[in-house]
């Protein structure tokens, strides 16, 4: 027993090792938790890199929040090589959360820098989010940190959990980038992000407030009040490493619907009877390749929709016929819009590589190009059942 | 005599080759070419284990029939003592190998993704006591503590495969298989060497169980133990990566779930997986570096493991950095001796088998 609890005790040593080797203290490190990117002046590029600032334990008059660094270079090493030379401090990269592109910048190919980079030797987790600022990174990092808050991996994660739960937000990966990349089984989709300078800002409010000031005093009539003045409000599609177009909020839920990245969201629907909204949940997703007529690929969704405003003389049949029947039609006619408008961008943001894979397994591998040919050949043809969550009365097809 | 044997219980000795035949298997896939040729490793090497088995099963049968407690005792039986000696050399060689393994890719992923620019050989310094002093308490010492260290192991090893769940795709398993029949082939072959070592193990050990035979039970509840674990993650590996991605990476499991963006806890628990999955390598290597210092100490008469135990932890290590930081000659030499690795321990293994079971029908 001695001997076992012993090999214990020093086998378990080994978790605190990660303390051991090279420790090097918090202040030393400036932790990078977004980088944007956008076209330089004088250079290729203009990087911006947003910290996280530390707190001593001692501070209590600061909040903490983010500092900015930036500078133009042509590689993203000669950035970091600039900056470091300007910081009292080494940058770190393993908090890196987020990639930031100005819309200029991801049209111009700087995605590609993501590529040049090595994730391993700069330690960045390639789980870090890939986001298109409409405007400019500079200005949506600027409106993420406009806040002061304490965490802003925090805000960052925030605004993507609170954007998903929407359905109304794509997220990939840089991972899911280099593979849309290397193989092109799919089109890569970054969330697009928006800057709205008029937005007045909790710390804008707070600053105001506490100078005695009304913070809505020298505001337009409707601003909006409180909260970030940066967002997620849509998807930027990439043909390979070029950003080719853009699809709005609304666009972007049928687009996750389409591939089954949806939980829940609301539809509005006008018809001859008034207007409708409802909370529709998706149920369960199929696809299968059709071999009449050949090159379809049938996308068959099964939802709930409760109804979340009608008008007040409908009654349950009639909610019964516009679910099943008119909520499901205007369902298949938004997705194939959504469709075309992705075909149109050259973006395979509906993974029919995927199913182009699925459908030659036993074949010889397929270039990434040939593949994002073929992808984009394929024509989707959608199928919508809903059910109306309350009376349980079923449609489709 | 301190050769550290003790009295191991089945239960225990199981759990000690399911998670050495585990790590053996996922961990040192990385340095072979298999994702570059498209090889579908989550058969291959769940089939490897199973081709494994055979020599090892015939040395129990031959064991039975001799009624030879170990295999030093067996091949001493078979051969005389002295070419038994000489022919139990190469198992030790590749028990010491196969333990080498997935300790180099902890030492890479220490190296490059956790410490910043810590030296492999300041990694390896943390390494080396823990690995002797676990080598030097004996199987049923080890066995024990792979028991207890079981839960947390396959929890982490859970963990980390569910939080990848989410960004699996089915599509990535193209091309299918992908090779041909004889690459197929070829490779399950050869990664017989990563587990025929682990149960080479168990059968010198044996006197440590208290039912005669019990080293082949051990071996086969382990087989079945460890065959659906290497096949899930090598599996959920491929669903998560395409294989144009995994060559060349490090440890994917330890990356298994970067392909989505995963904001909360589960990310950044990965650094204590690492060190969990470093700590269930080291007592795999443990057990391995015993069993090699214990057949070295009885086939050339020695009366104290020790010595065995604190050199053989030595040239583990010396391997594990000459892999590392080799350069080209230790990548050609990790690929030579993965395409004939398996001859180390099948043809002595078979061998002393065959020789033992003519010898006893001849008397």
């Amino acid at each position: 027993m001695k001997k076992l609890l012993s090999l214990l005790l020093i086998l378990s040593s080994l978790l605190l090792l990660c303390a051991c080797l090279g420790p090097v203290s918090l202040d030393e490190y400036g932790y990078v938790i977004s980088i944007g990117i956008d076209p330089g002046a004088d250079k290729k590029w203009y990087f911006t890199f947003v910290l996280q600032r530390e707190l001593a334990e001692t501070d209590t008059q600061n909040e903490g929040g983010a500092s900015i660094l930036s500078e133009q270079a042509d590689t993203f090493d000669d950035a970091v090589t600039a900056v470091e030379a300007r910081a009292p401090y080494s940058l770190s990269f393993s908090r890196t959360a987020a990639f930031i592109f100005g819309r200029e910048a991801a049209e111009q190919g700087a995605a590609s820098v993501l590529r040049e980079l090595s994730f391993d030797s700069l330690k960045i987790r390639a789980s870090a989010a890939v986001i298109v600022a409409s405007g400019t990174a500079k200005d949506f990092i600027g409106g993420l940190s406009a806040n002061n808050d304490s965490n802003i991996s925090k805000i960052q994660t925030a605004v993507m959990l609170d954007s998903r739960k929407t359905g109304r937000v794509t997220v990939m990966s840089a991972a899911r980038f280099f593979e849309s990349c290397e193989t092109g089984a799919y089109g890569f989709c970054a969330p697009l992000g928006v800057s709205d300078p008029d937005v007045i800002t909790d710390m804008s409010e707070k600053k105001s407030e506490a100078d005695g000031k009304d913070p809505l005093e020298s505001t337009a009539p409707n601003a909006p009040v409180g909260g970030l003045s940066s967002y997620l409000s849509g998807t930027a599609l990439f043909d390979g490493e070029y950003m080719t177009g853009v699809l709005d909020r609304e666009q972007t839920m049928y687009l996750n619907l389409a591939n089954g990245e949806f939980n829940t969201g609301t539809v509005t629907l006008e018809t001859a009877e008034g207007e409708f909204t409802f909370v529709v949940t998706l149920l369960s997703m199929r696809r299968r390749l059709l071999s009449d007529p050949p090159e379809h690929v049938e996308i068959s969704l099964s939802l709930s929709a409760a109804v979340h405003k009608a008008p007040y003389d409908a009654d349950i049949a009639l909610l019964d016929r516009i679910i099943t029947c008119d909520l499901a039609r205007e369902l298949e006619s938004r997705m194939l819009f959504v469709a075309a408008l992705t075909k149109k961008a050259g973006c395979d943001a509906l993974r029919m590589g995927q199913m182009v894979l699925l459908n030659s397994f036993g074949e010889a591998p397929i270039d990434a190009d040939e593949l994002r040919l073929s992808a984009l050949k394929l024509e989707p043809c959608f199928s919508v059942a809903v059910i109306n969550a309350e009376s349980g009365a079923e449609g489709g097809r | 005599m301190r050769l550290r044997l003790g009295r191991a219980g089945e239960t225990g000795a199981v759990a000690a080759a399911a998670s050495a035949l585990f790590f053996c298997g996922v961990f040192s896939v990385e340095g072979t070419d298999a994702y570059q040729n498209n090889i579908p490793v989550y058969l291959a090497l769940p089939l490897s284990l199973l081709l494994s088995l055979m020599p090892v099963l015939f040395i129990g049968l031959a064991m039975k029939r001799t009624g030879e407690s170990s295999l030093t005792n067996l091949a001493s039986f078979a051969l005389g003592r002295v070419p038994a000696a000489f022919v139990l050399l190469p198992l030790c060689a590749a028990a010491l190998l196969a333990a080498s393994e997935p300790l180099v890719s902890c030492a890479q992923v220490l190296h490059k993704l956790v410490y910043d620019g810590a030296a492999y050989s300041a990694v390896l310094a943390f390494v080396f006591p823990a690995l002797a002093f676990a080598a030097l308490k004996g199987f049923a010492c080890l066995t024990r503590v792979q028991l207890v260290f079981l839960v947390p192991l396959a929890a982490s090893v859970l963990l980390a495969v569910s939080a990848a769940v989410p960004g699996f795709s089915i599509s990535r398993l193209h091309p299918f298989p992908g090779c041909t029949a004889k690459v197929f082939l070829l490779f399950t072959l050869r990664g017989s060497s990563f587990f025929m070592p682990v149960f080479t193990s168990l059968f010198i050990c044996a006197p440590a169980f208290a039912v005669g035979g019990a080293a082949s039970k051990t071996a086969v509840r382990a087989a079945l133990f460890a065959l659906p674990a290497v096949f899930a993650v090598l599996l959920a590996i491929r669903l998560c990566y395409p294989s144009s991605m995994l060559s060349g990476l490090a440890m994917p499991l330890y990356r298994i779930g970067l392909m989505q963006p995963a904001p909360g806890f589960i990310l950044r628990l990965d650094k204590l997986m690492i060190m969990l999955w470093l700590t269930g390598s080291l007592i795999a290597a443990a057990l391995l570096i015993y069993s090699a210092a214990l057949m070295f100490t009885l086939s050339f008469s020695m009366r104290d493991v020790t010595p065995a135990v604190v050199c053989f932890t030595s040239l583990t290590l010396f391997a594990v950095v000459f892999a590392v930081e080799g350069g080209e000659s230790a990548a050609h030499a990790v690929r030579l001796l993965f395409n004939y690795g398996f001859l180390i321990s099948a043809v002595p293994l078979t061998l002393i088998s065959a020789a033992a079971l003519i010898k006893r029908r001849s008397a």
